[in-house]
């Protein structure tokens, strides 16, 4: 009798173990492979069109700013020699502190934000934080997984339209967030640049958010859970070998031109 | 069913002071707290009552005896808040009472669209007049227990008149209680009185 | 090779053991009957009435502990969807595939008990015998194998050291 207790209770294992293994790898893929980066650089381009178009979110057209973000641009990506996008930044006009991410190595970043980083090394740690969004596919990957992919491919000139305002106030998940964080460190690390800065720009921001007013911080808004994330960066501990080798550039005098 | 409460000959003053005075600490408390999950369980049987009348018509036999039990500890409790008995109330649901007694037959058959109907409607037909009833009546009766409490520490005897509202009270309460909870099939009576079904 | 307690047939069964067998069964409402919904509770429920009715004979108590065993690992893993849920939403963590897998198997986990529940209320209301897999031969187990007699402790007092 105790033989047929234990093959009972084997058979009762084997069969509820095998319907979750079955379901749990017929569930829906989450990979974004579906679309293709050259696709998706199409699209990018379309929605970063459309979200400058918004009064909110004004090209600001400053020579001297555009070329310092290209030149920390150019910074990092001495650190990505082998990815697959090509990197467009574009500043916008609003006082607000914000940079965000849009599909197809897009990024935009405010003036707001320019004028809060007391040196170029922090724009370059919220930049590779962005970069890291851009490279791990968190943008795309998330507007399919709430959309569906035959909405994003849809080339319905309003489809397209909401999409680009859902982008500017997308916010990632704790996951998506960390994996951000610590590709920005590794980053700035590899390109000659204190990779804890991402630590002191988050503590700027929670501080002068005791002062000022919610709405100003749109970045906060969709960058939860400050206090961790300024542990983990601080964690971050670059190799034997690192040197800083400072950007050059007259930050005083681009924020002044503000 | 058959409710009955002692009419002692003579109350004792002491009793009725400590009562009065600590009756919320000594009795109310540990009954109260214990009641509490006894009802817990009580209500689970109840609902499980419900589904097993539903299919099969008749009342389980051991959930039926656990809600007299229940009722009957219910009993031993009020009557001593009101009053009307002295000594401690027993615990649990199996104990039995010097003063206090119920009765109630056990249904061998349970109308089941009887049943749908209280269910359904039992609030409008039932509850509405009862309720509507026993709070204008319970308002008068506590003036009797207050009157009374005067009574008995003065005379240690307490008046039949009031000792019967007060038990009718309780009496037509748990008629109500015992047609709603399909313990019974007979329309609860708009008396407190004792009727023609001494045993 | 092991002896048994013979099985009483269902025409010497009282009614009134035949329902207290049965009530055993609807435990698993208990969650239900009180409106929260704490998969613990089903547990609890199961295991006091088993204890109520210990003494009501083997009859009772076979059927009690089949619905009080297979009723734990339901409860398990109901507790731990619940508990799987609240974190991810908490953490705002996403819900992995495996997430899904699993919620499609308590799903049928607890549909499958349930029916069986059902069917062996019914049958013990008949005063059959039903048995789960696996369940049924545990509590046919416990319940119906003569035990050796003489099971007493055979400890002997002593006096305190040497």
């Amino acid at each position: 009798m105790q033989k047929a207790i234990l093959r009972d209770l084997l058979v009762l294992l084997g069969v509820f173990g095998l319907i979750w293994m079955l379901f749990s790898l017929f569930s829906y893929p989450e990979d974004p492979q579906l679309l293709s980066i050259q696709k998706e650089e199409v699209l990018g381009e379309a929605y970063v069109d459309l979200i400058l178009l918004n009064p909110l979110f004004r090209e600001y057209e400053n020579s001297m700013v555009d070329s310092a973000v290209g030149v920390i641009g150019e910074r990092l990506l001495e650190g990505l020699p082998d990815t697959e996008y090509s990197y467009h930044f574009e500043v916008f006009d609003s006082e607000m502190i914000n940079a965000f991410t849009v599909p197809g190595g897009n990024i935009l970043i405010s003036t707001g934000l320019i004028g809060f980083c007391d040196t170029p090394e922090e724009l370059a740690a919220v930049i590779a934080h962005e970069m890291g969004h851009v490279e791990e596919r968190h943008v795309i990957s998330r507007l399919i997984k709430e959309l569906g992919i035959e909405i994003l491919s849809s080339g319905d000139p309003y489809v397209i339209g909401e999409i680009s305002s859902l982008l500017t106030s997308t916010s990632f998940d704790r996951r998506q967030e960390e994996e951000a964080d610590s590709f920005a460190a590794e980053l700035l690390e590899a390109t000659s640049i204190e990779p804890r800065t991402l630590a002191s720009f988050f503590r700027k921001l929670e501080k002068e958010m005791d002062n000022e007013l919610l709405n100003q911080f749109a970045f906060i808004s969709t960058h939860p859970n400050f206090y961790s994330r300024i542990r983990d960066a601080l964690l971050y501990v670059p190799g034997d070998e690192f040197t800083t080798r400072s950007i050059d550039l007259n930050w005083e005098e681009i924020r002044a031109g503000l | 069913m058959k409710l009955s409460i002692q009419h002692q000959e003579s109350y004792s003053r002491g009793e009725l002071l400590l009562r009065t005075f600590f009756g919320w600490l000594y009795i109310l408390i540990p009954h109260g707290f214990l009641l509490m999950f006894v009802g817990l369980w009580g209500a689970i049987l109840q609902f499980v009552a419900f589904w097993v009348i539903l299919f099969t018509g008749r009342y389980p036999q051991s959930m039926f005896e656990f809600q007299v039990g229940l009722m009957k500890w219910n009993l031993r409790v009020s009557a001593r808040m009101y009053n009307v008995s002295d000594g401690y109330p027993a615990f649990g649901v199996k104990s039995t009472d010097e003063y206090t007694d119920l009765d109630i037959p056990y249904p061998e058959k349970v109308s089941r669209g009887l049943m749908l109907l209280r269910l359904f409607f039992g609030i409008f037909y039932v509850y509405l007049p009862h309720m509507f009833i026993l709070m204008f009546r319970a308002w008068f009766v506590g003036i009797l227990t207050f009157l009374a409490w005067w009574v008995v520490l003065f005379t240690a005897k307490y008046p039949n008149f009031m000792f019967d509202w007060v038990t009718g009270q309780i009496r037509w309460q748990l008629r109500v209680s015992l047609y709603m909870m399909y313990m019974t099939d007979t329309y609860p009576p708009f008396t407190g009185d004792e009727l023609a079904e001494e045993v | 090779m092991m002896d048994y307690h013979p099985l009483p047939q269902p025409d010497q069964i009282e009614t009134r053991i035949k329902e207290d067998a049965m009530g055993a069964y609807f435990m698993m409402f208990a969650t239900m009957a009180m409106g929260i919904p704490l998969p613990i509770l089903n547990l609890v429920a199961a295991i006091i009435y088993y204890y109520v009715n210990r003494d009501k004979g083997k009859f009772v108590q076979f059927h009690t502990l089949q619905s009080l065993y297979s009723q734990i690992p339901v409860t398990l893993l109901n507790s731990g969807l619940v508990a799987w849920t609240i974190v991810n939403l908490v953490k705002d963590l996403d819900f992995t595939g495996f997430y899904w897998g699993y919620l499609v198997m308590v799903a049928a986990a607890n549909l499958v008990y349930f029916v069986f529940s059902l069917v062996g209320a019914i049958r013990a209301r008949k005063g059959l015998f039903y048995y789960f897999l696996f369940f049924g031969k545990l509590a046919y187990y416990q319940v119906y194998r003569i035990r050796p007699e003489g099971g007493q402790s055979v400890m002997r007092n002593k006096p305190p050291g040497p």
